[in-house]
């Protein structure tokens, strides 16, 4: 076994142990069909979600910490949105690099209890490898939705 | 407004047949890659939007953007050469993409059209923009 293999098995046991369990995480594959993108006119969307497996860790970044330009507050009528900026850690296993370069994959974030859900891009990431081999990425998402 | 949008993409897309492809830069969930520009098309990215009860404005930016600074300044000059050959084009309503139907009057656009490069040296692409002002009736 490689050392990037044994690596990523033993980095998949950490996720699994300190996943967060108040939201599960998913892939999302966006594809359309028929319509027309050029202007947007909408034909047929198709979302696939895929369990991520093993889970990811993730945490909220504070403002503070990417220097306030990456969360935005707006105002509705009865209460205050906050755009999302989350690190997360994902292995190898659960997402390759063609899944995180790809422009019709986000990440989303579900409510297991109420199945509520919050969509991420995907704002960049850093690969974390060693000799050759993929063991796992860290992802900064950031929510399309408020 | 929107058939002022879809009547320009498409007026730009039909007539370059392809070369570059054209990109609208817009928000679109459905679409997670749209709110990227892209290399090597013609990326349009409509901006201010100022309805008037006789003729309303729209302000678009057209970005080229190439891998290769001489392709970039040979589909500038495709834009322009199609942009200058009426200045205007009637208006269609694309709620049916597959068979847009004429409402009845004309968009039409500036005659000064001037492409400023936008250089970045750390860029892996070369980027040509101009801003243009499309004249439209909003009632439809």
């Amino acid at each position: 076994m490689s050392l990037a293999a044994s690596l990523k098995q033993r980095v998949n046991a950490v996720l699994n142990q300190y996943a967060p369990t108040y939201m599960t995480a998913y892939k999302r594959v966006v594809t359309r069909s028929g319509g027309d993108d050029l202007t947007g006119h909408t034909g047929t969307v198709t979302n696939t979600d895929t369990l991520l497996n093993p889970q990811p860790v993730y945490g909220r970044a504070l403002r503070r910490q990417v220097g306030g330009t990456d969360a935005e507050i707006m105002a509705t009528s009865t209460e205050s949105k906050v755009g999302q900026l989350y690190e997360m850690i994902v292995s190898a296993d659960a997402m390759s690099i063609t899944d995180i370069e790809s422009q019709n994959v986000l990440v989303v974030l579900k409510d297991p209890t109420t199945q509520e859900e919050e969509v991420y891009r995907i704002a960049d990431y850093e690969p974390m490898g060693v000799s050759g081999g993929a063991v796992a990425y860290l992802l900064y998402i950031r929510s399309a939705t408020r | 407004m929107r058939q002022t949008r879809d009547t320009f993409l498409h007026f730009l897309s039909d007539n370059l047949g392809g070369t570059p492809p054209v990109h609208n830069v817009r928000m679109d969930l459905s679409v997670p890659s749209a709110s990227e520009y892209q290399t090597n098309a013609v990326n349009v990215k409509f901006i201010d939007v100022c309805p008037s009860p006789q003729i309303g404005q729209t302000l678009v930016e057209i970005a080229v953007l190439a891998e290769q600074e001489l392709d970039a300044l040979t589909w500038v000059k495709s834009v322009f050469n199609l942009l200058s050959t009426n200045y205007q084009t009637p208006k269609l309503d694309y709620t049916n993409p597959s068979s847009p139907t004429p409402v009845g009057s004309n968009i039409y656009w500036d005659t000064n059209l001037k492409f400023r490069a936008i250089s970045d040296h750390d860029a892996l692409y070369y980027d040509y923009r101009c801003t243009l002002t499309l004249f439209h009736r909003v009632n439809s």
